[in-house]
């Protein structure tokens, strides 16, 4: 049977706080979920519940079919990655990737064999005999991540392991991951609040909100087509604009500030919150068909992409994200915005 | 600032005759052998021997309260850790907010005396379990309680310089059980801190009296109390040799931790 970790139905309580309900999500054989969320989401409780480290007050967490709720965590066989590194400050690289390996009571040979395979798998030729003080945060992590490996675990589960590191380190370790995950094929739990980590890393996102699950879906999906404005909101970046929806079902913008087209916003009368990617924005000179005219706020060069930041007639603020190179704007300049608004969430 | 250095200097000076002068005269009184009253700078290298040392160690009495106040020392070593490392683990890992209360429970033995422990202690056992208070080794639970304000701040000061939850966690999802985790993880990062506990508790038991008179057990400190007036010189030189030891212990724990501390570069990041 392929492992396959899989919560069902998982309550967890602190105190007069629910940090998990009804949370139930299956991580299959060589796939990658990422839990996404704001602190205080659950999201590591239920990183920290899968390991054996909190008991669920309900529900059942099964692994490659056999249910695991009760087992402690040192039967559990989950490899582990810390945020803040954990690796044994007493022992060397080859120590610390090896203890797993030691307690599982391989031989000294078998041993060496494994450990020297892993120390090749994550790049850390040359490092072996170090001690984690002299080491770096990237180092630590690798070790960290190998260490966890070296024991073929039935599932990998990473406690954001890369918010401790430079934006540099973080990128090349977050790419290392991947193609370490892909090449064991080991079912991953990935725990972030770093949409843009979540994105790049994951074969699925379940973002999560007050301990509970909004939306369980691959990255395009969870980012093109959010299915709560929560969703919408916390993954990636969402302009807000509020109005009033008309009678052609188009939203009548609030301060007089235009009309967005449209036939799906909800009842005539009602006011919403329209949510719009800034990547749905386009800039055009003002007066253009189909735009709403604004003043440039500001210009935010990004490298190969700038955001404009420019104000509506009623002060409502809007970003548009353009390629540099088509940027041709000032702070002060009067433009027009054209809004798509195809991939658009409604909130109410 | 020149003002500063030659006062410090000069309190250092006083602080260490204070401490020196009457070692001084307790090793010329036990090693020199001169009568007191005669005793003067004129004659202070004349006439030194360690033989009312050897005489001390000759007697059959002396052999056997040193060996039972080496074992008592050893052993209280011994279960202060067992108990103290493990609890003291749990209270870090899942009960932090106890801790405050557990270190005010630790500072008890400085509140309570000696005496008042001895006989609610003893006073329980008399009846339900004589052979425990008749037992020499009845001393080792009241040894583990009277150094606890010391062994308790020792292995807690150990572990909070580590991250024991991760490392604990860490060891947990290799596969290693509590007991493994503890040997193998925990202790070995707290190493001085463990050792700082044995040799505190160590020169505890090798100083302490009351208990060991209240419960009539022949303990060094005792015999060397009650051989005082017979062998006033050997029972001074065994006082003597007993400071130097405990002094050298305390000095290695000392020199031990600075070496580690200083062995213990920053991670370049």
């Amino acid at each position: 049977m392929p492992t396959e970790l899989n919560f069902s139905n998982i309550r967890k309580i602190f105190g007069p706080v629910v940090a998990l309900d009804s949370f139930s999500l299956d991580i299959k054989e060589g796939e990658l979920v990422t839990l996404l969320g704001p602190s205080g989401c659950g999201k590591t409780t239920a990183l920290r519940v899968a390991a054996g480290f909190e008991q669920a007050d309900a529900g059942s967490i099964t692994l490659g079919g056999k249910n695991v709720t009760s087992m402690p965590p040192n039967k559990r066989n989950m490899g582990m990655v810390f945020q803040n590194y954990s690796l044994f400050p007493h022992l060397s690289v080859r120590e610390n990737i090896g203890f797993g390996l030691k307690i599982r009571r391989h031989s000294a040979d078998k041993r060496k064999t494994m450990v020297d395979d892993v120390i090749t798998r994550v790049r850390l030729a040359g490092l072996a005999d170090r001690y984690p003080h002299q080491l770096s945060g990237g180092q630590q992590q690798r070790v960290a991540l190998a260490r966890a490996l070296a024991i073929t675990p039935d599932v990998l589960l990473l406690d954001e392991p890369l918010s401790a590191l430079d934006a540099k380190v973080r990128g090349e370790l977050r790419d290392e991951i991947r193609r370490v995950q892909k090449e064991t094929g080991v079912a991953t739990l990935f725990v972030t609040h770093d949409q843009d980590e979540a994105l790049a890393i994951s074969d699925k996102i379940c973002v999560m909100q007050d301990g509970a699950i909004q939306q369980v879906g691959a990255p395009r999906d969870v980012y093109l087509a959010p299915s709560t404005p929560f969703v919408a909101r916390f993954v990636g970046a969402m302009n807000e604009f509020s109005g009033t929806v008309a009678a052609d079902g188009s939203l009548i913008l609030e301060g007089g500030a235009g009309t967005l087209p449209g036939n799906k916003f909800g009842v005539v009368g009602e006011k919403i919150s329209l949510l719009v990617r800034p990547d749905d924005v386009l800039v055009c000179p003002s007066g253009e068909a189909g735009s709403v005219r604004a003043t440039v706020n500001t210009v935010l060069f990004g490298g190969s992409t700038t955001v404009v930041r420019a104000a509506l007639t009623g002060d409502q603020i809007v970003s548009a994200l353009v390629m540099s190179r088509d940027v041709h704007v000032k702070a002060g300049d009067v433009i027009g915005l054209r809004i798509d608004t195809a991939r658009s969430v409604v909130a109410k | 600032m020149k003002r500063r250095n030659i006062l410090a200097k000069l309190t250092l000076i006083v602080v260490g005759l204070f401490y020196a002068l009457p070692m001084i005269s307790m090793a010329r009184f036990a090693f020199q052998r001169i009568p007191v009253a005669l005793l003067g700078s004129h004659n202070l290298f004349d006439r030194w021997t360690i033989k009312p040392l050897f005489t001390m160690f000759g007697k059959p009495l002396f052999r056997e309260s040193a060996s039972l106040s080496i074992r008592l020392a050893l052993l209280s070593a011994l279960v202060t850790l067992v108990v103290l490392v493990p609890t003291v683990v749990y209270v870090h890992v899942s009960m932090m907010r106890a801790r405050a209360l557990i270190e005010v429970i630790s500072i008890l033995p400085f509140v309570v005396p000696a005496i008042a422990l001895v006989v609610g202690i003893s006073g329980a056992f008399r009846e339900s379990a004589p052979w425990f208070i008749r037992s020499n080794y009845c001393l080792v639970p009241f040894y583990v309680i009277i150094s606890l304000p010391y062994t308790f701040r020792s292995i807690d000061n150990g572990l909070s310089s580590i991250d024991v939850k991760t490392l604990v966690d860490a060891s947990r999802s290799l596969g290693a059980s509590w007991g493994r985790t503890l040997w193998s993880v925990i202790v070995p990062n707290i190493r001085v801190a463990v050792l700082s506990a044995s040799f505190l508790t160590m020169t505890v038991v090798l100083g302490e009296f009351t208990i060991a008179s209240l419960l009539l057990k022949r303990t060094l400190p005792l015999y060397l109390s009650q051989s005082q007036g017979q062998d006033p010189q050997g029972s001074f030189a065994v006082g003597l040799v007993l400071l130097l030891v405990t002094a050298s212990l305390l000095g290695f724990m000392n020199r031990f931790s600075r070496r580690r501390n200083i062995a213990q570069p920053v991670a370049m990041l």
